[in-house]
């Protein structure tokens, strides 16, 4: 073999390195943004979960508040009101802002309800009490983890050169659950 | 000269071993601080009493009970009792702990966490994942009302804890189909200590002798480097190690079991 040929043989093997070392880059950061989508996709299913729960949970409690508290009308009809709009939400934004506007809702009647010390007194009121309070602060803890993995995520695909790859394969930010500044009062029920 | 021509890779003699032990002293470093989670203590055992405030004898009480029930039915009891927690929302700080602690098994997150705040006056009953089906936040929400807070009320701290934990291992038990008689069946775990630390420094123990191994024979390229770095960058991987241990290598009641804020709280 004459020198050149060895030349040859050494840039080609150079090249074939460090293609293949682009190659696995980009497949570890592919896998990565794939794991991290992922994430996000099961940490909303999980804060849905409890969205749906609190949702179901909704008409039994109000209908134990109805029974001491009739004349509340107008608290009665707005969180009503806002349980359909929840229901009729489609997509991730859609839900954040219908479920923000749900909890403001049941703030007002929750506030309501201390008005009544003998609805406060009945033991089927003090246990659908618990289950409200247990699935606010569900909602809570599973939102909290949803916004974890999102940031997370959001970081990555942001960061150099992790953006250009993102950008190619076409990873967009994701939502963060964002809690409107009332809504924040709900999960405190005092006993 | 000590470079050796004939292998360009290979370093000046005596510098690598410091770089490279330097490395591994800032991984090891690094790691610790990755596990020292902000303000969140590390526990003691099933029963930690931070304020020191159950009696000793109500304390081994709670604690042969807890015991029993990992035993016979796997679920993980464990009471927390803090002088303040700084004024933090309750439900929040304690989902958190039950998430650093690792309450139950990783998977099947059959735990249980009661835990007292004495300045806040509030009281949190956390139940993880595995366990809602059986002690829902209504249930939950009984066991602080008529187990515990008419004990709470009148400063029986100890009482109302020990009476919130049997309300609650009853009704583990009955789910099971077991009777509780106040004793573990295994009395060998009484003993054991939580032993984590200790044991989550084995895997840097033993990267310390493969590396002193490999100095041995003086030719450390630029391969010994990069698997250093390796290995650096994959510590997380030891973190696991950390959660079990306790009680002599097996299933301590904490094994990454996790809570999704089931339960019920309120104040005493």
């Amino acid at each position: 073999m004459g020198k050149t040929a060895k030349a040859l043989v050494i840039a080609g093997i150079v090249i074939l390195v460090i293609l293949l070392s682009i190659f696995f880059s980009i497949k570890g950061t592919y896998n990565t943004l794939v794991r991290l989508d992922e994430g996000i996709k099961g940490a909303w299913a999980q804060v849905e979960n409890q969205l749906q729960r609190r949702y179901d949970l909704i008409p039994n409690y109000v209908e134990t508040v109805k029974g001491y508290a009739r004349h509340e009308k107008e608290v009665f009809l707005r969180v009503t009101e806002a349980r359909s709009k929840v229901g009729s939400a489609t997509n991730i934004k859609e839900k954040i802002g219908a479920n923000n506007e749900l909890s403001s809702a049941l703030s007002r009647l929750l506030f309501v309800v201390e008005r009544y010390p003998d609805l406060k007194a009945n033991q089927n009121f003090i246990r659908l009490q618990d289950e409200l309070a247990g699935t606010e602060n569900r909602i809570s803890v599973e939102r909290r983890r949803y916004n974890e993995a999102v940031k997370t995520y959001n970081v990555k695909i942001r960061s150099f050169p992790t953006n250009i790859l993102a950008g190619i394969f076409g990873f967009t930010k994701a939502e963060f659950f964002k809690v409107a500044a009332i809504a924040k009062e709900v999960p405190k029920v005092k006993f | 000269m000590i470079y050796k021509t004939s292998r360009n890779f290979t370093l000046p003699e005596r510098k690598p071993r410091y770089f490279i032990l330097f490395t591994l002293f800032l991984t090891v470093i690094f790691a610790s601080i990755a596990w020292a989670d902000k303000n969140l203590p590390a526990r003691q055992g099933l029963i930690n009493d931070f304020a020191g405030i159950i009696s000793p004898s109500i304390k081994e009480k709670m604690n042969l009970l807890a015991l029993e029930v990992l035993d016979k039915t796997g679920a993980t009891l464990t009471v927390v009792i803090f002088k303040d927690i700084g004024g933090a929302n309750i439900d929040e700080f304690t989902n958190k702990l039950y998430e650093k602690w690792g309450v139950g098994k990783k998977g099947e997150d059959r735990g249980v966490m009661i835990l007292l705040a004495l300045k806040e006056r509030r009281l949190r009953i956390e139940i993880g994942y595995g366990l809602e089906g059986i002690i829902p936040d209504g249930l939950a929400g009984q066991i602080r009302d008529k187990a515990m807070v008419p004990y709470l009320k009148k400063g029986e701290y100890g009482l109302g804890l020990l009476n919130g934990l049997y309300a609650t291992a009853s009704i583990i038990a009955r789910d099971k189909g077991i009777k509780l008689t106040g004793l573990p069946s295994t009395q060998k775990r009484v003993s054991s200590k939580r032993g984590s630390s200790s044991y989550g420094i084995i895997p840097f123990v033993f990267l310390l002798f493969v590396f002193l191994f490999l100095f041995r024979s003086r030719r450390i390229g630029i391969g010994t480097f990069f698997l250093l770095m390796l290995l650096g960058g994959g510590r997380g991987g030891f973190g696991g190690s950390s959660s079990f241990g306790g009680f002599g290598g097996g299933f301590g009641g904490f094994g990454g079991g996790m809570s999704g804020g089931g339960g019920a709280s309120g104040g005493f």
